[in-house]
């Protein structure tokens, strides 16, 4: 469990790493290198130049608030994710899900940046992105451009991103008064792959539920949006029997999850659907969306 | 000093980063070696083509079958039924490769990283053969013969026959029929394999391995024929373990093949077995399936077995043969009268890792099928599961009890032990009938709450010997030596409080020296629980005949009759005058030692309860008490049981609720990575409350039993037992492990399709 013999770069400056990028074919960027030392040490993963994000710093390091916005630097890592309070105010829901990634050696260790181009079905902070309905900025030789969440994750490890290209930062609308936020998973051990996972934000006003978005990981083979549940709640006043209805849905409706050596497809769609109901339970606190479990 | 908790000796070595692994061990010249593995389950080497992997700047050598020995196989160091050596393994693969993962071949390099660029280099032909991937494949009539001229991939059918079962079954009041499956498992140990290779100086010496455990002497006799060299010339030097738990220290391949490499490039090779190899090469274990049935009276005695055992032991017969699950069917019966018993054990071979032992083999898969089968038993006279253990235990007053069965070709005589007082205590710790009402309360509130019991028993001290050595030092500390083999979990102490006691001396001046076949000559190991019962009574029998050599010394010195020599603490006396075994050794060597020759297995009675809760919407289970005991005989130091019994119920949980080795159906391993084959983490284990009884046993001279594998063999029966009380209501059977959420939930769902008919 060695890996293949590479070549290491260590730019200064973003520019420099996209230009490596644009004239090493099969370049691999390594930002927390949680995901990609064990695909090199297996030798899975054989990339001839590696281009370590290390150094990049700057605005890749930070997080601020951009009028409506929280800005976070691709370089910024899962445990500081946890604990950063413009995140905890601004994107709780973030600060949440990254509570669930894996072990604290692996939070601290592993990037915000990473784990969304790396794109993961199964990983926390993509779904958590899709529930927010946020933004990925995309640095090319030609400049920045910003792609949704929901058009960024195209498939299994599949992220929009061209081989000159690497993601800079994540734009995550900032919470408002009226917005709830869930955040559940199912995992045989705590940091283990998730059964299933649901992240969930919604507003309550007046009473109804408004802007549902409830995001599925490890349900498919990207991070899903659970559109009939979300359909069948917008607009809705939060009662028990809905939720549960919606978390019902999401588990028949939204998603199609393949079995594996850890769990059948059937008992990954129940998953789903305890998932789901845990996270609007979460969200909605005193509504009761399914009794105890 | 027999009895007390002294702390760990050489804790604060370990403690503190002073360990001394085998991947700490540099040798000048070091090279390191990598492995080339078969990448299919089951295929004809056509050819294999070192040349360019050879011409890589930084490779030394590249070793293939025709560098090794016809004679390197890899042979059974146990009895086994006649035939069976038709199924050993050869070091490399000559010309078929029966398992993904076999060696093919063995690179050494300036280092690992070269080696594993150069595998890449070698070009070897394969010619795919059908797999055979499960005992169900490989007994087909049409299946493909592992071997050539042999007539089935059964092994050998074991026969163990008491009593007679038909009469029992014939108008029995209660009759349950039931097929289990246990998974395939292994170590796993924090500490993979490895082995440091020094080949011998060219102005003479040995050949010297180090990371060498377990059993080293036996090693050194299988090994030294093949490399053609003496046994003097050959030296096996244990250094620190980071687990053993049966697996590590047999004699695998990579043994043989890393000192030929070392030999043919004249310079020392180390090859630590990375985690990926670990799981594919290192011993699985355990994989069996039980047709069973039991007949019971109506009063809930057990009238009598009958079973049919099919073990998938891989693709060879490895070193300890057929013994695992032999010995799992001999103590099938366990702690129970069983009048009547028939099994057939039937051993197959597949395309798959060969099996071996693993911390208590065989005993884990017999007593998660028995103490399942007392509890449906219970269920359908409508007993409570305790009391019809109650009326099956064997009895004080029926020791010895002769359970009828063979294995090792030794007969099982349980020769003293007190299980229901055992089982009592079980139940009194665990506050059976309050936990019973607790129980129910909390049900009312909507949780699930299951009680689970195991009672059973365990070999220990296995034979067939063990040598230990102490010799007195002039400062008055002491140097101990012993076949014996130390991975973890406290030899040391047991052998220093051992000598203590006997001499009246402290245990902190004994210097327990790590198996080393330069220090002793002959020697056993360990494994089968033996370290404290043959190494502790060899040093016992040792320190007597230090004294009595020391009494004649003494008496020379001092010019008195022996008979008028006293001894205690360190210093004999005739009178007013003395001397002390340290002054002794200053004059000239003082040393003894003594062999202990085990001539019965000591068995150990076991008891343990679980209480769990189970969600059944999803599946998980949450451990909440776990309590275990288990007669030790005579407890050398409590401290170490609690150990032993914490981290055997730690090993017990990741057998039962994680751990299974998963192949695909072309012979593939699927767990091959820690993240596939899923070992307990802290939060899986709740606190483990632990007990022990002391009954002398009759087999030995200090009455000790042994201890090392009964924290975690009860395990599977207890919480299977514990889940399926949770949803009892439901119908839940639980007839295979692990019990994992999703296993958990397909049991609702087969139930209630079974109490509801299919919809």
């Amino acid at each position: 469990m060695k890996p293949a013999p590479f070549v290491y770069r260590r730019p200064a400056s973003v520019r420099e790493a996209l230009d490596l990028l644009a004239t090493t074919p099969d370049a691999k960027l390594l930002a927390g290198g949680q995901s990609l030392l064990p695909l090199l040490n297996l030798r899975l993963a054989t990339p001839p130049v590696i281009v370590d994000m290390g150094r990049l710093g700057g605005a890749l390091d930070e997080i601020r608030a951009d009028g409506g916005e929280l800005v976070i630097g691709a370089a910024v890592r899962t445990a500081r994710l946890e604990r950063d309070p413009l995140v905890r105010e601004h994107a709780p829901l973030l600060a949440v899900a990254a509570s669930h990634v894996g072990h604290p050696a692996i939070r601290n260790r592993g990037t915000l940046g990473g784990t969304v181009a790396h794109a993961d079905p199964a990983a926390e902070l993509p779904a958590a992105l899709r529930a927010l309905d946020a933004g990925i900025v995309v640095a090319g030789l030609g400049g920045e451009r910003r792609v949704a969440a929901d058009e960024f994750f195209l498939g299994p490890l599949t992220p929009a991103l061209g081989a000159a290209e690497m993601v800079t930062a994540v734009r995550v609308p900032v919470a408002r008064p009226e917005d709830r936020f869930g955040f559940a998973e199912l995992a045989r051990r705590a940091g283990d792959y998730a059964y299933a996972g649901a992240a969930v934000r919604l507003a309550l006003a007046g009473g109804v539920l408004r802007g549902v978005r409830i995001a599925l990981l490890a349900a498919g083979p990207t991070p899903l949006l659970a559109r009939v549940a979300m359909a069948a709640l917008e607009g809705q006043a939060p009662a028990g029997g809905r939720l549960a209805e919606a978390a019902m849905l999401a588990a028949e409706r939204d998603c199609d999850p393949a079995g594996d050596l850890h769990a059948s497809s059937q008992y990954r769609r129940e998953a789903v659907g305890l998932v789901t109901r845990r996270a609007l339970d979460e969200a909605l606190p005193g509504y009761a969306a399914g009794g105890p479990s | 000093m027999i009895g007390a908790s002294l702390p760990r000796l050489g804790a604060e070595r370990l403690t503190s980063g002073g360990g001394r692994f085998v991947a700490d061990v540099r040798v000048p010249g070091m090279l390191e070696a990598a492995v080339l593995r078969s990448p299919h389950a089951h295929a004809r080497l056509v050819s294999i083509d070192t040349a360019r992997a050879r011409a890589l700047p930084g490779v030394h050598a590249v070793l293939t079958a025709a560098d090794v020995p016809e004679t390197a196989i890899i042979p059974n160091r146990v009895p086994a039924p006649e035939g069976t050596a038709r199924y050993l393994q050869p070091a490399i693969v000559r010309t078929v490769a029966r398992y993904a993962g076999e060696p093919v071949a063995l690179v050494v390099a300036d280092d690992r990283y070269v080696a594993e660029d150069a595998l890449a280099l070698i070009e070897a032909r394969w010619e795919p053969l059908p797999a055979c991937v499960s005992v169900a494949a490989a007994l087909r009539p049409d299946a493909p013969r592992l071997f050539q001229g042999t007539d089935s991939n059964n092994v050998a059918t074991i026969r163990m026959r008491v009593g007679d079962t038909d009469a029992a079954f014939a108008d029995t009041p209660l009759l349950i029929r039931e097929r289990f499956q246990y998974p395939r498992q292994t170590g796993a140990a924090l500490e993979t394999r490895g082995l440091v290779a020094v080949p011998p100086d060219p102005a003479g010496g040995e050949l010297h391995l180090l990371g060498s455990t377990k059993c080293i002497h036996i090693n050194r006799a299988i090994l030294a024929p093949m490399f053609g060299i003496p046994l003097g010339a050959l030296r096996l030097t244990e250094v620190d373990v980071g687990g053993g738990f049966g697996v590590r220290g047999e004699l695998y391949p990579e043994d043989i093949l890393v000192p030929l490499a070392a030999m043919k490039v004249g310079r020392p090779v180390r090859w630590i077995e990375d985690r990926r190899e670990n799981l594919t090469a290192t011993n699985h274990a355990r994989q069996v399936e039980h047709e069973i049935e039991i007949a019971f009276e109506a009063d809930g005695r057990i009238r009598g077995i009958r079973d049919v055992i099919r073990a998938d032991i891989g693709a060879y017969v490895r070193t300890a043969a057929l013994v695992p699950a032999e010995f799992g069917a001999a103590l099938l019966p366990g702690p129970y009268r069983v009048p009547n018993y028939a099994c057939d054990l039937w051993s197959v071979v597949t395309n798959k890792t060969p099996a071996g032992t693993l911390r208590s083999p065989g005993r884990p898969e017999a007593n998660f099928v028995r103490e399942r089968l007392m509890d449906l038993g219970a269920a359908g006279l409508g007993l409570d599961p305790a009391e019809i253990r109650r009326r099956n235990l064997i009895r004080p007053e029926e020791m010895p009890y002769d359970c009828g069965t063979l294995s090792f070709g030794a007969t099982t005589v349980y020769d003293s032990g007190d299980f229901p007082a055992l089982f009592e205590e079980l139940l009194r710790r665990l506050d059976y009938d309050a936990a019973r009402r607790e129980q129910a309360a909390v049900r009312a509130r909507g949780i699930r709450r299951g009680l689970g019991l195991a009672v059973y028993v365990e070999k220990t001290g296995l034979g067939p010997f063990e040598t230990a050595q102490v010799e007195a030092r002039p400062d008055g500390r002491f140097t101990v030596d012993t076949g014996a083999s130390s991975m973890g979990p406290g030899l040391e102490n047991v052998l220093a409080q051992i000598l203590g006691d006997a001499l009246g001396i402290e245990a902190t001046r004994f210097d327990v020296r790590h198996a080393d076949t330069a220090a002793v000559e002959s020697g056993v190991g360990t494994y089968g629980s033996r370290g404290t019962v043959t190494a502790g009574n060899a040093a016992h029998l040792a320190a007597a005949k230090l004294v009595a050599e020391a009494r004649t010394r003494a008496a020379e010195r001092l010019g008195v009759p022996e008979t008028d020599v006293t001894y205690a603490a360190g210093v004999l006396a005739a009178g007013a005058r003395r001397v002390t075994l340290a002054e002794l050794a200053g004059e000239r060597r003082l040393a003894a030692g003594a062999s202990f020759n085990v001539s019965k297995i000591t068995y150990a009675g076991c008891a343990v309860g679980v209480v769990a809760d189970v969600d059944p919407a999803s599946g998980f289970v949450r451990l909440r008490r776990v309590v275990v005991g288990a007669d030790v005989g005579r407890a050398v130091n409590p401290a170490l049981i609690e150990g032993q019994f914490t981290g055997g119920v730690g090993f017990g949980i990741g057998n039962t609720m994680h751990e299974s080795l998963e192949y695909d159906e072309s012979g593939q391993l699927l767990s091959g990575t820690l993240v596939d084959y899923v070992l307990p983490l802290a939060e899986d284990v709740p606190p483990v409350e632990s007990f022990y009884q002391e009954i002398p046993a009759h087999t030995n001279p200090l009455g000790l039993r042994g201890l090392g594998e009964c924290g975690n063999p009860g395990l599977g029966g207890a919480i299977a037992n514990a889940v399926c009380d949770a949803l009892a209501d439901l119908g839940v059977e639980l007839t295979a492990l692990p019990i994992t959420p999703p296993r958990v939930r397909e049991a609702i769902r087969r139930a209630a399709v079974r109490t509801r008919g299919p919809s």
